[in-house]
């Protein structure tokens, strides 16, 4: 097993190896273990300037050399100029970036030549960059900045944040240092590493408490003179040094300030002789409760840092999805099909999506039955989350789990949810047919979502009544392949494109009867996958 | 890599005609144990499983974990090109794009070489738990092909019920009904007639007729069928290849309408 030491600096700090060797964390430290002196700050700032006006790239179209001479107009093209690679660069690699960098200046040299243009246009020159928002985020800042400002962008990080779409944080610092030479700090990817290795601060990397610390060494550290050169030369330092993977350390300029180097060496120097050094286990005011408990098993080395975020098990939830058809007559005649979709609400997942009328079962088990315990919160607090490291799947709610298998008691639920929502009486419609289609699981980022659907085809006449809002509407089949729909979705149409279309049934309709079972024969046979469970 | 050899290519060209018709394409994973494959159909209510094991072949070579992606109705053209008595050769490469197969006639006068294109194919997964059943039945394969073959003229779905007396398959559709119960015999002459039940319970489940005359393309492989059943949870198909592994069909009950 390995241990690290943490590097002591004044205020004196060392525990005892006892200590070292039963505590969670590691070796315990001051919240100001993680802050550079002055003396260092300024040590960092010149030996980092020095080495990027030797070392930096100069292939990237939208580098150019600080310039103090520049009026505001010229400045206000810079401003446009970073803002435009900033936003590229997002998600997206340097060297695909710089052809459509180049070609985006082209066509809009200027932030009112991208104001004027169309955003078809803008989106065509966007094709093949991916996350299509940020174009369209792009063409709207430009837009809103020339009815504002005539075109000129903020030059502080606040302003710039506050009143540019699609401009948050790191992009607000980039400009407001780079074009603007304002003194703000910034933290990217590349950024934060640097820094979480400098400061071997080993908080899970995407916790709150540790981006803020980042942005307050950031905000610290940034000089007065050449802020945005200093901000470049960080990011600089990250994507070709300070690599993720095997950074070259011997080549650092700032290595003498890097305290996960340190501590490799010093753990180094104690494994071999030298007895650590004792004090009292007394614990001081501010002890630092950003870093997270060491993990023995990880390598001896610098990648230690930025620590990895702890991957919380995607969340289950089960769905039941009708798709619900309304037809003229009981033929097949698909010309005459509509299919009811109604639109997602504007925020959270899949905003603004089309879907079929659908039920939440965990929803409905929440408040239906008072005595499902609903799910054990997973404990994700960075301080205590002590040895849960491999946060278990989450136990799906037993009741969620019967009610998934079960086509009945769903079929109750939709009929509920049916009524609830759009007032549509089950009971007094004319059903063609009505048949379960199977189950489909679509995974999101945090979700694992569990799609039953269910094809219900009703009488038109019965839905006469139905009034439509605006988030509701009729579509045809061909519209369907088309529409804004959720891929998970998409699945359910083709699971009835493959069964619905098989033959046609002259079922004699007759109302108020119960639904005949679909002749195709996959119906009413329940999903192979809601019996085993899947593997990964 | 992988190399396998088998002395008679009948069997490889009957699993493809027993699998083919519900998976179009799959992986067959093979590793030092043999080559397995699981798959489900296109609606995703049946699945199949499939198991050779490394003894069933000589020589039988892999070293790793190699799965081959594979569409089977091509694989099928290819394999209709082997004779029956063949000798087959199947080999691929670690990280290789190919399966090769050699077709070697008895007489090793003839020698026939075929590569097939493999392709990525995602797989998922189930994990099949081990049930203890409340009804398993041994019977004649080719009985029970022709009962579903029967019972599809008159009907689409057919319940199956197992009780110590005996099992029964019925069906009921428009032109009227129809059933045939077998009743455990011990047929000692003739052991690959009998019926067999191993009765926990009372068992009584309804099934698409069509998924399990699709499964009865397994017929040539094994002369015994094997059917274990429980209230509520898949059906299961089992064709034994003697000694050298199996084809495992499951397929899920219908609900409702009793």
């Amino acid at each position: 097993m390995l241990i690290f030491f943490r590097v002591s600096l004044e205020p004196r700090f060392t525990c005892c190896l006892d200590h070292c060797m039963t505590s969670p964390k590691i070796t315990r430290h001051l919240a100001s273990y993680h802050k550079f002196s002055e003396k260092e700050r300024q040590q960092v700032q010149e030996e980092l300037l020095k080495w990027f006006d030797v070392s930096k790239r100069t292939h990237l179209p939208w580098r150019k050399e600080w310039d103090g001479t520049l009026d505001t107009e010229q400045r206000a093209q810079r401003a446009y100029e970073v803002w435009v690679s900033e936003i590229m660069l997002q998600q997206t690699q340097v060297a695909t970036t710089i052809p459509y960098y180049d070609k985006w200046m082209q066509n809009f040299p200027t932030i009112h030549d991208l104001a004027k243009a169309d955003i078809e246009k803008v989106n065509k020159l966007w094709a093949g960059l991916g996350y299509y928002s940020r174009a369209r985020r792009l063409w709207e800042g430009a837009k809103k900045m020339c009815e504002e400002s005539n075109g000129v962008l903020p030059s502080t990080a606040k302003e710039l944040e506050d009143k540019v779409p699609g401009v948050g944080r790191y992009t607000a610092g980039a400009i407001a240092s780079i074009a603007w030479g304002q003194q703000a700090g910034t933290v990217d990817g590349n950024i934060a590493r640097v820094y979480s290795r400098m400061r071997a601060i080993g908080g899970d990397a995407k916790g709150k408490s540790t981006i803020e610390l980042q942005w307050k060494i950031a905000d610290y550290m940034v000089p007065e003179g050449r802020p945005g050169d200093f901000n470049q030369a960080l990011m600089e330092l990250g994507a070709t040094v300070c690599t993720p993977q095997k950074p070259d350390c011997k080549h650092c300029p700032v290595q003498k300030s890097c305290l996960a180097l340190k501590e490799v060496k010093v753990t180094h120097s104690m494994m071999k002789d030298e007895p650590v050094e004792t004090s009292t286990d007394d614990i001081d005011i501010e002890e630092c409760n950003v870093c997270l408990p060491n993990n023995p098993d990880e390598e001896l080395s610098v990648t230690r840092y930025p620590r990895k975020a702890i991957k919380k098990a995607p969340r289950e939830e089960e769905c039941a999805v009708c798709i619900l058809e309304k037809r003229l007559s009981a033929s097949e005649d698909p010309s005459t099909s509509r299919f009811l979709l109604i639109r997602r609400p504007k925020t959270g997942l899949l905003a603004g999506l089309w879907e079929f009328p659908s039920a939440e079962l965990n929803e409905t088990l929440a408040t239906k039955k008072k005595s499902v315990k609903k799910r054990k919160p997973v404990i994700a607090d960075s301080e205590d989350s002590g040895d849960d490291y491999s946060t278990g799947k989450e136990a799906k709610p037993a009741a969620a789990q019967i009610l998934a298998n079960n086509y009945k008691e769903r079929t109750s639920i939709v009929d509920k949810h049916l009524e609830k929502r759009f007032k549509i009486n089950m009971s007094e419609c004319n059903v063609i047919r009505r048949a379960e289609l199977g189950s489909v699981i679509h995974l999101f980022s945090h979700i694992r979502k569990t799609y039953h659907m269910e094809h219900l085809v009703i009488h038109a006449e019965s839905l006469d009544d139905l009034s439509l809002s605006e988030d509701m509407q009729w579509v045809s089949r061909d519209e369907l392949n088309t529409a804004a729909i959720p891929t998970g979705l998409k699945k359910g149409i083709k699971l009835m494109e493959s069964q619905g279309t098989a033959k046609s049934i002259g079922v004699k309709s007759n109302p108020r009867k119960k639904a005949k079972m679909e002749q195709d024969p996959a119906a009413g046979t329940r999903g192979i996958m809601s019996f085993f469970q899947k593997q990964t | 890599m992988l190399e396998a050899r088998l002395q008679q290519a009948k069997l490889l060209k009957s699993l493809l005609e027993a699998i083919k018709e519900l998976v179009t394409e799959c992986n067959f994973d093979c590793n030092d144990s043999g080559i397995a494959l699981q798959a489900m159909d296109n609606s995703h209510v049946a699945l199949v499983a499939l198991l050779l094991r490394s003894d069933g072949f000589d020589p039988y070579r892999c070293d790793r974990n190699l799965p081959l992606g594979l569409n089977l109705n091509n694989l099928n053209k290819i394999l209709k090109c082997a004779g029956n008595d063949d000798i087959l050769t199947l080999k691929a490469d670690d990280g290789g794009d190919t399966l090769s197969m050699v077709f070697e006639s008895k007489d090793n006068d003839k020698i026939c070489e075929y590569d097939l294109k493999l392709m990525d194919i995602d797989s998922e997964h189930l994990g099949i738990p081990d049930t203890s059943y409340d009804a398993i039945v041994h019977m004649s394969s080719a009985e029970f092909q022709r009962i579903c073959r029967d019972l599809q003229q008159i009907s689409e779905s057919v319940k199956i019920e197992a009780t110590k007396e005996g099992i029964k398959f019925s069906g009921e559709g428009e032109v009227g009904n129809g059933s045939i119960t077998l009743k455990q015999n011990a047929n000692v002459d003739n052991e690959d007639e009998a019926t067999k039940i191993e009765l926990q319970q009372s068992v009584s489940l309804t099934f698409s007729l069509k998924y399990l005359a699709n499964f009865t393309k397994a017929t040539p492989l094994s002369t015994r069928v094997t059917l274990s059943m429980s209230n509520d949870v898949p059906l299961l198909v089992e064709y034994k290849l003697d000694n050298l592994g199996y084809v495992r069909y499951y397929l899920a009950p219908k609900i409702g309408e009793e």
